[in-house]
């Protein structure tokens, strides 16, 4: 029920009405006597004004342009104030009560307004969607009348959209062709089934009648069968950069660096896996269980099937919490093999060029091999690397690695077919480090990195023009840059990428 | 104009916020007055004072009193900025304002075009007063201690020229005994008039100053005192209530007490006690006011808490000193002192020619005599500088008293001195109906849309709308044509059906009787 009240306001007026009414006695003036009741008329006009009840008069509706927005995309609110009553309403003040955690960007969520009868009036501003579950509060509401004495306030409930859920759904991702059935996207110079066409050549008897030139048939007389390329999967390796150095936020409002990332590996791991392809997930920064090695990066190897896609889920919502052991907690975590947590000897063999060619590497291959033997990093306490490559990420005991061991790491877990799509906010050189590394043993990177920096600053145009220069090398090293602005939604920023895995 | 805030205590309070919504409470320091309020209240009062000012040929009077307070505002606004340029600047214009205001305030008795009476008196104080609050309206500078701020700032600014006089006046000291001997009996006849007072006038008058004294001496003995720490632990909380209930009463008796009394005295006797005894209070007061025991207590209290206060506060600030803030203090204030010396250098007369008037004229020659023309004006410009900022203190003291609400301090400021115009006009000699009850209305109109703008603002952190204030004037101001012209329909038939003419002292009193009625009818109506 809304509470209505006379504020005493006017009652101030009952002061000059007393001065008046003194010197009207001291002089004897009847134009003094009369002037106090002017005074007295105001007090009159307090006590007299009324407003009506703000819970029946007024409603509310409340709409958003998305009801289930990507991380860090724009939802903006409408709120639409009503006057249902024969009355007009002045002097009317909305604050609408916008979900914890969550602040408004553009626009105020609060507004003053005066209605005539059957008049409405829109309140909008813009949020930043966060990961999780939003509920809106109830509106509070204070309506007054014209001589501002009589008050009215009540805290409603707005009709329409009351909440927002935001995640990454992979099931929506734009990119994905759901009517596709082949066992992988990348075409071959192979010529046979396909989709792609190859070339022509003379029927032979067994060739399918379905991949028969019946145009040319038509044309020249001429039977000839169509070759396509074939179609076979990429083994792609997402990599996660969540390095605390680097775990930033654009603003209060924006969700960090870590929870963009994760949400964009979720998203890619997930348009991937349903390509059919064989995909994994590394995550540089943190510690996670169920993953191969010990600190950085944490390494869940290709697979498939969906155990594989929740340890994915798992690894990538502790990555978004920063907080191993969100992982721990998910069953699929339980299920992945012991074994994993032991490096696999075979594929630091993989490589030879690797251990013999690049002295660089060279002592990082070793501590690989060594990892390998007796699943101890000696370089697990180790000291940060030379001065600018020792940009890092968590060890066991939290301390800084040098970007280049960390890559010489992440190189142990690769075979010479395996692509890496790397998920980095580029705020150091790390990235361009590890991309240098990886595109030099022949990998092929594509990095997907969400713009963090702030452009309102000195500091922040500072960032984002050292962040640009870092994509820049990073291009001109060969790896396509998907640069991802957080004003543009999550799939279709990052629908480039796919286009990349080849 | 007096009022409370809506909380009903003292205006510090947050008063009531947008329920739901705890971070978005309402400001409870000073407020700047939005386009609209700030608008309509700096419009209406100069509207008001020019107009009117026009109309009873003091024109200029009413353009230099509201400059005159629309300085000492900007002054004030400058004296709570921080930097060194702000404090030399707050300085320079406290002192241009105080002389403005003591020109203006003077003009009434030096200036042969403006009658001799109350009613331009009051109209100059009107004018100064609605150009102080109409102009601290739009940076909010009156609030929250701000003026008092101003007060120290014109404190320190009376160093440089107050040392001067000091010198002048040692010097003179040593050189003349008669006139040192003529201000010591002088004293002591003032402190006779207040405490054994002879004559009906000074009987009333001079024991509410002297009990406005108490009480500001008790007020500031409370507030500086650490009365609380001297119980034991467990009474402390109860004793510092007390102590602050009786410190807020005790200024509100100095702030009501001692313009009355200043009234009371400065009132020819004779209508005065014709009016207590129309009345019937003559005996009662005489009773009360008579009293010489009482009267001595009263000003022993008074004399024992200012000693009690201010030795507590030297040894304070003594313990505290940071020389090198106090330099800078100092040194960024002497613009204004030197504005003051160059007065007195250059233009002695220009001064002292203001104190030429009837009784004082005569002392002002004795005095010339005794320490120099030039330590003399000085002398008496830094009495201004410190006497006006300290009296036009009652306003923030009002404030803090919960008379004035703090946050709305000046669009009351600016709506009391609209008032004082109203009443000046309604005392000035010929009738001016239209005049007086078109000021009494804008009073009403500057007081509500200033606090309309500032309190009712502030409940949303200043988020606004231009339409909504708009409307809210609008009714204000169409309530108040209105009642003008009721109140001209009053007057036509009161002269056209009352038999014989003014008021006696029966009709006074009925009629005093109808208007308290019609008030406490008023304020039952609604709560």
């Amino acid at each position: 029920m809304s509470r209505t009240r006379h504020e005493p306001r006017w009652r101030t007026a009952v002061a000059p009405a007393a001065l008046l009414v003194a010197v009207a006695l001291w002089t004897g003036d009847r134009v003094l006597f009369l002037a106090a009741a002017l005074p007295l008329g105001y007090l009159a006009y307090g006590a007299l004004s009324a407003i009506p009840p703000v819970s029946s008069a007024i409603s509310l509706e409340r709409e958003l342009s998305t009801d289930a927005p990507f991380p860090g995309e724009h939802v903006d609110v409408t709120l639409t104030v009503h006057n249902e009553s024969d009355t007009a309403i002045p002097d009317l003040r909305v604050v609408d009560d916008v979900p914890g955690g969550v602040e408004p960007i553009e626009g105020d969520p609060e507004g003053v307004v005066g209605l005539r009868p059957g008049e409405s009036h829109e309140l909008t501003y813009r949020l930043v969607a966060q990961r999780g579950a939003h509920e809106f509060g109830r509106v509070s509401v204070r309506a007054r009348s014209l001589s501002a004495a009589a008050v009215s306030s009540d805290e409603l409930v707005a009709d329409g959209d009351s909440g927002m859920f935001c995640r990454v759904y992979v099931e929506d991702a734009p990119v994905r062709d759901q009517t596709m059935q082949f066992v992988g996207s990348i075409p071959t110079k192979t010529g046979g089934s396909g989709i792609e066409f190859h070339s022509t050549r003379t029927y032979r008897r067994g060739d399918p009648m379905n991949r028969i030139d019946w145009r040319r048939l038509a044309k020249t007389g001429e039977l000839t069968t169509i070759d396509y390329r074939v179609q076979e999967a990429a083994r792609v390796l997402v990599v996660v950069d969540a390095r605390e150095a680097v775990a930033v936020n654009a603003g209060p409002e924006y969700p960090s660096s870590r929870e963009l990332s994760s949400y964009a590996a979720e998203l890619l791991t997930g348009v991937l896996l349903d390509e059919g392809h064989e995909v994994g997930v590394a995550v540089f920064g943190m510690d996670l269980p169920g993953t191969r090695g010990r600190g950085s990066p944490s390494v869940l190897e290709p697979s498939g099937g969906d155990t594989f896609r929740a340890h994915v889920a798992a690894v990538c919502a502790a990555v978004a919490e920063a907080d191993p052991s969100v992982a721990e907690a998910d069953p699929s975590v339980a299920e992945a093999d012991p074994s994993v947590a032991e490096a696999d000897p075979s594929v630091a063999e993989a490589d030879p060029p690797v251990a013999e060619g690049d002295p660089s590497v060279a002592g990082a291959d070793s501590a690989v091999a060594e990892r390998d033997a007796d699943g101890q990093d000696e370089d697990g306490a180790g000291p940060a690397g030379p001065a600018g490559a020792a940009v890092g990420a968590a060890t066991p005991d939290g301390g800084d690695q040098p970007a280049h061991r960390q890559a010489a790491r992440l190189r142990g877990s690769l075979d010479r077919h395996t692509q890496v799509m790397f998920v980095t906010p580029a705020l150091d050189d790390f990235p361009v480090t590890v991309t240098e590394r990886l595109e030099g043993h022949g990998h092929a990177v594509t990095v997907v990195s969400p713009d963090v920096t702030d452009g309102g600053t000195l500091g922040g145009r500072l960032a984002r023009l050292q962040r640009a220069e870092r994509i820049e090398d990073m291009r001109e090293l060969g790896a396509p840059v998907v640069d991802w602005s957080l004003d543009d939604p999550l799939p279709l920023a990052i629908a480039p990428a796919f286009v990349e895995v080849r | 104009m007096a009022g409370r805030d809506q909380s009903g205590g003292r205006t510090d309070a947050v008063t009531e916020r947008i329920p739901g919504v705890p971070n978005r409470s309402v400001v409870s320091d000073a407020v700047e007055a939005t386009a609209v309020s700030g608008g309509v209240v700096v419009g209406t009062s100069a509207l008001v004072v020019l107009v009117v000012g026009s109309a009873l040929g003091v024109t200029f009077l009413a353009a230099i009193g509201f400059l005159a307070g629309g300085t000492l505002a900007v002054a004030a606004w400058l004296c709570n900025r921080r930097g060194p340029l702000a404090a030399a600047a707050g300085s320079l214009t406290v002192a241009v304002g105080v002389l403005a205001a003591a020109y203006a305030l003077s003009r009434p008795f030096s200036d042969p075009g403006i009658p001799l009476n109350a009613g331009a008196t009051v109209f100059s104080f009107a004018a100064l007063l609605a150009g102080l609050g109409a102009v601290a309206t739009v940076p909010g500078s009156l609030g929250s201690g701000q003026w008092w701020r101003t007060v120290v700032r014109a404190f320190t600014t009376a160093v440089l020229p107050g040392v001067v006089v000091a010198v002048a006046l040692a010097e003179a000291v040593d050189g003349g005994g008669e006139v040192v001997d003529a201000a010591v009996e002088s004293v002591e006849t003032g402190i006779d008039a207040v405490v054994f007072p002879v004559g009906p006038n000074a009987n009333v008058g001079g024991f509410l100053v002297l009990l406005a004294l108490a009480g500001f001496s008790l007020a500031f003995a409370l507030r500086v005192l650490p009365v609380a720490n001297l119980v034991e632990k467990e009474r402390r909380e109860p004793v510092a209530t007390a102590t602050r209930r009786t410190r807020t009463w005790a200024f509100r008796v100095w702030v009501f007490t001692l313009p009355l009394g200043f009234f009371l005295t400065v009132l020819p006797a004779e209508p005065l006690h014709e009016t207590f005894e129309d009345v019937g209070i003559e005996a009662l007061l005489q009773a009360i006011v008579d009293v010489h025991a009482l009267r001595a207590t009263i000003a022993v209290l008074a004399v024992v808490c200012a000693v009690a206060a201010s030795i507590t506060y030297l040894v304070r600030w003594v313990a505290q000193l940071d020389g090198r803030r106090i330099l800078g203090v100092l040194a960024t204030t002497t613009p204004g002192g030197v504005l003051l010396v160059g007065i007195a250098t250059v233009r002695p007369e220009l001064v002292l020619s203001r104190l030429r008037i009837g009784p004082v004229d005569g002392f002002v020659d004795q005095a010339v005599e005794f320490m120099g023309a030039m330590p003399l004006a000085l002398a008496v410009l830094v009495g201004l500088l410190l006497g006006t900022t300290l009296f036009l203190s009652l306003v923030t003291t009002a404030a803090a008293t919960g008379f004035v609400p703090n946050r709305t301090a000046a669009p009351s400021v600016a709506a009391g001195g609209v008032l004082l115009v109203a009443v000046a006009t309604g005392i000035w000699e010929g009738e001016y109906a239209l005049l007086t009850f078109g000021a009494a209305a804008a009073s009403l109109v500057v007081w509500d849309v200033g606090n309309y703008g500032v309190d009712v603002t502030a409940e949303l952190a200043g988020t606004t709308s231009r339409t909504v204030e708009l409307l809210h004037v609008a009714g204000s101001v169409a309530v108040g044509v209105g009642l003008v012209a009721l109140a001209l329909v009053a007057l036509w038939a009161s002269r056209t059906l009352a038999a014989g003419g003014g008021l006696d002292g029966p009709g006074l009193f009925g009629l005093t009787l109808f208007v308290v009625a019609t008030v406490v009818l008023m304020s039952t109506l609604r709560g």
